[in-house]
């Protein structure tokens, strides 16, 4: 009876784990991310994006700069921030401002729409960005692929 | 009269801040210009605390603004002009906060050479920027305003870097060697004439020599877990002036001239917990002054040697967590003793063969008032985001005890209540 009960305790544990990630999959995958045709780079880890978006990284592997932009688009950047980052929105502006006050670094810059952040992208150098998986992406951009390690 | 030059200042120094941010936003549009302004009002009902708070006051606010540019992909440079009103402290007259050029020559190793904002602790390099967190004041047990101007920037130069390490998290680093920013004009020239109120000292001059702080900050592989800390040195941390001529202490030992040599070490330990909207922080701070006190007679008369060891100790934990884009809330407990040895205000000295030549073995320390040996604080904070620009913020503090060092007048001190309020409001705007 005392094992029945563990066993169960641990199952439900589990089956509420395994239903949080499935949300929070679902959740990520919402999200595409666009970077310049000219980059040499088609595949990054989710830590090496979260650096990429936070300032850490600066370059891409091909050595060229790394320029992200934002989307203002506030449920697409929520859901963006609180999957990638791991921060909440309001975590996120804190952490460039810091940056920006002390000298350290500048705030990203934000775009309206998901076709200004996809243009962007397009004519930049080492250029980064992100929209909607319903966004009409084109051929302008290529798609860069996260993967968990 | 001092309050409307003050005033005056202000304006004329907002004025000019806007006209030079109007000037080069048309020269030039790869120059990001950003800046706040921010008006507070603090109320005690007993005792002065950074102001003349009793009668409550506004002589409470801070301007910045500041132009960067990228030179190249590696190189930028930029400066912040500031700007602050806190009681006597600051006057608004316009310093420059940070000025440097920043090279990073790999995400690993960079080198910046200018005027760079000190790192100590979480708060001591954001501690002017009040849209950076939720409360009005960075904790005063480990952030006292005594140290603000000393502890703002250096005048030198700094290593610092990032690096991953893979499964075990990742590190930063900075390391910082330059001239701290003290002189007979910052903050820290009132506050140390407050700590030796019982020389009636008058500050005449300040100097400081080169100076270390090394930072680091280790983001856990555990989610959300970040700890770090800063060990710092300061040198010859030096000034003399007059004493006396209040028929007090000094005059009794008919003492007129004062010079003091300080060596201050310290660190900060802090852990910060994310959890979403929620995070926990906690932060420890000590920090240590060997200081020699030469105190000079009349008429070349030699007067005295004394050295004094005193090691401040703070600390606070801290919960805040954000409701909504508009509200969030933070509480916060937190004591500071400004001499460890001595945190009940019933401390002796101890016996040394120094003691003995003054007659200090065994001897009670002074305080006027024992409660002068701690300030043990509990503060709510309350942060209203009006919208990207705009914030609005609200506090209050209980304090038990007034162990805290302050340039605001206080008399001398018999007056002081051991159990008090503290008030403050604030509007901020930045851009």
């Amino acid at each position: 009876m005392k094992f029945q009960k563990r066993r169960l305790s641990f199952f439900h544990l589990t089956a509420v784990m395994m239903l949080i990630l499935t949300a929070f999959s679902a959740y990520a995958n919402d999200i595409v991310f666009v970077i310049n045709k000219d980059v040499k780079t088609d595949k990054v880890t989710r830590e090496e994006l979260r650096d990429m978006f936070l300032g850490n990284i600066s370059v891409w592997p091909d050595q060229q700069k790394v320029n992200f932009v934002t989307l203002g688009d506030p449920e697409t950047h929520k859901t963006f921030v609180r999957a990638y980052i791991r921060k909440t929105e309001s975590q996120f502006q804190a952490w460039w401002k810091r940056r920006l006050f002390t000298g350290t670094g500048k705030v990203p810059l934000k775009f309206k729409s998901e076709q200004d952040v996809i243009d962007y992208v397009a004519r930049t150098e080492g250029g980064l960005g992100y929209v909607s998986s319903k966004a009409a992406i084109g051929g302008t951009v290529k798609i860069l692929t996260v993967t968990d390690n | 009269m001092a309050l409307q030059k003050r005033t005056l200042n202000f304006l004329l120094t907002a004025a000019a801040i806007i006209f030079l941010c109007a000037c080069t936003a048309y020269a030039d549009d790869k120059v990001d210009i950003h800046g706040f302004i921010s008006q507070g009002y603090l109320k005690t009902d007993h005792n002065n605390y950074m102001a003349e708070t009793k009668d409550g006051s506004f002589q409470f606010n801070e301007l910045g603004l500041n132009f960067a540019t990228d030179l190249s992909d590696k190189l930028r440079i930029g400066l912040q002009f500031f700007a602050r009103d806190l009681g006597e402290d600051g006057n608004d007259d316009l310093v420059l906060d940070w000025a440097f050029a920043d090279y990073k020559w790999r995400d690993f190793l960079g080198f910046r050479v200018g005027r760079i904002k000190t790192p100590f602790g979480y708060y001591n390099a954001i501690r002017d920027f009040d849209m950076l967190r939720t409360s009005i004041f960075a904790p005063q047990s480990v952030y006292p305003e005594m140290l603000r101007d000393a502890f703002s920037f250096m005048k030198g130069v700094s290593f610092y870097g990032y690096v991953s390490m893979g499964t075990w998290g990742s590190i930063s680093y900075n390391y910082l060697a330059g001239l701290p920013n003290v002189s007979k004009d910052t903050g820290y020239r009132g506050a140390t004439e407050d700590f030796w109120l019982f020389y009636n000292l008058q500050v005449k001059e300040m100097t400081v020599d080169l100076s270390h702080a090394f930072d680091c900050q280790w983001e856990t592989p555990l989610p959300g877990v970040l700890i770090g800390g800063t060990f710092y040195v300061i040198n010859n941390l030096y000034a003399e002036g007059t004493v006396g001529g209040d028929g007090g202490y000094a005059d009794y030992k008919k003492l007129t001239y004062f010079k003091k040599f300080n060596d201050m070490t310290g660190y900060a330990l802090f852990l910060r917990y994310t959890m979403g909207s929620a995070i926990f922080s906690n932060e420890f701070w000590e920090n240590k002054t060997e200081t020699i006190i030469d105190a000079v007679r009349t008429y070349d008369d030699p007067g005295f040697l004394k050295a004094v060891d005193l090691t401040n100790q703070g600390w606070y934990v801290s919960l805040s967590y954000r409701f909504n884009e508009i509200f969030e809330a933070e509480y916060c407990y937190s004591e500071f003793f400004p001499d460890k040895t001595n945190k009940n205000g019933k401390g002796f000295y101890p016996a040394n063969d120094l003691g003995e030549v003054l007659g200090l073995n065994g001897v009670k320390k002074q305080l006027i008032n024992e409660f002068e040996a701690w300030k043990k604080t509990s503060t709510f904070s309350f942060r209203f985001d009006i919208n990207e620009f705009w914030l609005f913020k609200l506090e209050t503090a209980y304090n038990d005890g007034f162990g805290d060092y302050t340039s605001a007048d206080n008399g001398d001190h018999k007056n002081l209540k051991r159990y008090w309020w503290l008030y403050a409001a604030k509007v901020t705007y930045n851009f």
